[in-house]
């Protein structure tokens, strides 16, 4: 039998069951599209998530060094002295070495009313902290802030401005307003220049009430950067440790660059076997309990990509056991339909169709019961997973959304597992169709 | 072979298993069908005439003996060449119609050629519209099975049988299911059929149907027990009484037969 005709017989007996053949297909539909929408949502995950990570934070010749379970990329844990820090900058290969700390000292004040839960964190990078709007610090008496200190700035800036001019301030439309500080040009230029005043206690154990920092930058948005930390420079450092009777400044994390990309892993191995022995003052501090990670971009992201293939196994397995029990539906619906259209089998075989014929005739309307689930299947997914997107954006209260993104591998095998699920649910069915006995069909009633 | 006609069956033997009993359905039939014949097979039922049916129709393989249809031998084709000859050969006429119930009466008659492919694809449609004209059933070409009468659908199904051009139409009982009129006008439709050239072999067991064959042929037990050229069919027509080695002399069949009757 030509397959048009195969396929044109099928679609008609498809269409003359159709909530019967409608349940086939949603039993193929729905294991697909679970695939295909976790898939893409994981997929827009590990690219958002890579994306901020390669183009916002981390560049390809950076190492990241932090004590390990630290939840933030620039480490928790103070154990990197400033002794640390210069033999690291000292090793061969190494062309800077950026460091991070908290500030010995309480939350920053802007016009003498506190602003809660402003972290304030030193830094001597100037570039790794990516910026939404102004410059970083260059010095003492300049602060870059976060996004949530920026927020608080912005709505009491704007508060007062209304009053001043004696009108009704709306809280809702100061909420609005300023919800994007550093993007929004006319709110980030109102913040820049303002003054914050910190309070802290240098290494000297010198208290500084109410230093005045003028602001000068507000940070980018991202998923990787608390939006409460704020950076001076590193003459805020105030936490020491005394180690061999010496004290010394402690840090929570180094971002090392390399100056050449190829020595990348020379450098991370110098680094990794400096930073497991006690001869650094890391380790002396920290003892064995712990591990000091020492991580290269590459390998953050190929551990994020690992992460999500592990998940992706994970879901391959349960995706499996959905196409199993599609693949049962179908193959009990075939069974229904061979044993109901027996007559016509006996009709077909009597004008000339040969066992072979009937075969693929009922092989094809599985296929395409089984394709037909697996394209509505590729196309509920998609829309499954911008829907539940846009959902954990709003839940989260996501700056970015997260991108849809096409996963055509995956729609590829979608569309062939569908025909493997339709082949192997046809086959008994089918093949029960081609071995009917003419004379018995034509009998039958 | 072609001189033995269309179908040339010689002791035929058919024994089915039914449990542990074996039933001899037919038993040593011999039967020359020309080409142009109008026969009719008769017999009471049990008698082994849908037997000898599925025979003639390629549906079934005979246990001993040897059948020739259109010059091959049945016992000895494959599963596949059986198949293809069936499409090409011989069209089927069911007393149940046997219609496809979700399709057209065009495309129900447009089936057989999609099943078998010896009509150009080009050439189909034309041809299942003048089947359907040929049959009377010019104005009901795009009615679905169940929005025709039984004389319709039979009439389709007769349109059906002769998609692919088969020379030899064999119908089981095609008045079987349909009133009497009715009836009548379907047997005029084979009689045209026949005028038109073709081989016709019509199973039944109502003596009225078969008055309208040239040659009756009655079975009972799975043999042959006479033989009856029709007056009304062919003016010579002479009854022909069987006693001993009655399949012979129907096996020498034919014309000849006929003609030393």
């Amino acid at each position: 039998m030509e397959l048009r005709e195969a396929v044109r017989l099928s679609f008609t007996n498809i269409k003359s069951h159709k909530l019967r053949n409608i349940l086939a297909v949603l039993s193929v539909t729905i294991g697909i599209a679970a695939v295909i929408a976790v898939v893409t949502m994981s997929k827009g995950f590990e690219s958002s998530l890579l994306d901020v990570l390669t183009k916002d934070l981390l560049r390809a010749n950076m190492i990241s060094i932090a004590v390990e379970g630290s939840r933030s990329l620039f480490g928790a844990d103070r154990v990197f002295t400033r002794r640390d820090v210069e033999r690291v900058r000292a090793m061969p290969g190494v062309a800077a070495a950026d460091v991070f700390a908290p500030v010995n000292g309480n939350p920053l004040k802007y016009k003498g009313r506190l602003i809660s839960g402003a972290n304030v964190r030193v830094t001597t990078s100037r570039e790794i902290i990516p910026l939404d709007a102004g410059r970083f610090v260059e010095g003492p008496g300049e602060v870059v802030i976060g996004v949530a200190v920026a927020r608080t700035i912005c709505k009491r800036l704007l508060a007062d401005e209304l009053k001043a001019q004696g009108q009704e301030v709306d809280e809702e439309e100061i909420e609005t307003r300023c919800e994007h500080p550093g993007r929004t040009p006319e709110i980030a230029q109102k913040i820049l220049g303002q003054t914050v005043e910190l309070t802290y206690i240098d290494s000297e154990k010198k208290v500084h009430r109410g230093e005045p920092l003028t602001v000068v930058g507000i940070v980018k948005e991202s998923e990787f950067i608390s939006s409460r930390n704020s950076y001076v420079s590193i003459d805020y450092q105030g936490f020491t440790e005394t180690i061999e009777g010496e004290e010394l400044p402690v840090f929570t994390g180094l971002v090392v660059s390399v100056a050449d990309i190829e020595e990348l892993e020379a450098v991370a191995q110098r680094l990794r076997e400096y930073f497991d022995s006690y001869e650094s003052d890391a380790r002396k501090l920290i003892g064995d309990d712990k591990e000091i990670e020492v991580s290269t971009l590459k390998e953050i992201v190929d551990e994020i990509r690992q992460n999500f293939a592990q998940f992706t196994v994970w879901i391959g397995a349960v995706a499996v056991v959905a196409l199993l029990v599609g693949m049962i539906g179908v193959m009990n619906i075939m069974l229904i339909t061979v044993k109901e259209r027996t007559r016509e089998i006996g009709v077909m075989k009597a004008t000339g169709a040969t066992r072979g014929g009937v075969l693929r005739l009922f092989l094809t309307e599985a296929v395409f019961i089984c394709v037909l689930g697996a394209v509505f299947g590729i196309l509920a997914g998609i829309g499954l997973a911008e829907v539940f997107n846009r959902f954990t954006a709003s839940l989260f209260e996501m700056d970015e959304s997260i991108p849809l993104v096409f996963v055509w591998d995956w729609y590829a095998i979608a569309v062939i597992t569908g025909m493997i699920v339709g082949i192997v649910s046809g086959l008994y069915p089918a093949w029960q169709a081609a071995r009917v006995n003419p004379i018995e069909a034509l009998r039958y009633e | 072979m072609s001189t033995n006609g269309i179908v040339h069956a010689e002791d035929l033997v058919k024994i089915y298993r039914m449990g542990k009993v074996d039933v001899k359905a037919l038993d040593g039939v011999s039967l020359t069908i020309p080409e142009g014949e109008f026969l009719a097979i008769m017999g009471p039922s049990g008698s082994g005439k849908s037997t000898l049916m599925n025979l003639i129709g390629c549906l079934d393989k005979p246990t001993s003996g040897t059948l020739l249809v259109d010059g091959q031998d049945v016992g000895k084709l494959s599963d596949r060449r059986l198949a293809r000859l069936r499409g090409r050969t011989i069209g089927f006429v069911f007393q149940t119609f046997n219609l496809i119930p979700r399709i057209s009466a065009l495309d129900n008659v447009l089936l057989p050629m999609g099943l078998v492919g010896a009509i150009p694809k080009s050439q189909r449609r034309r041809r299942a519209v003048r089947l359907l004209e040929q049959v009377g059933l010019g104005h009901r070409v795009t009615h679905m099975p169940n929005e025709l009468s039984g004389g319709e659908r039979q009439r389709v199904a007769i349109a059906r049988a002769l998609a692919n051009d088969p020379k030899l139409l064999l119908a089981d009982e095609p008045t079987g299911n349909l009133d009497t009129k009715t009836g009548r006008a379907i047997l005029e439709l084979f009689r045209e059929l026949h005028r038109q050239g073709r081989t016709i072999v019509l199973v039944t067991h109502d003596p009225d149907v078969a008055s309208c064959a040239e040659r009756i042929v009655r079975l009972v037990d799975g043999k042959i027990v006479d033989v009856q050229v029709q007056p009304s069919a062919i003016e010579r027509g002479t009854r022909v009484s069987v006693g001993q080695g009655q399949g012979q002399g129907a096996g020498g069949g034919g014309e000849g037969s006929r003609g030393a009757a």
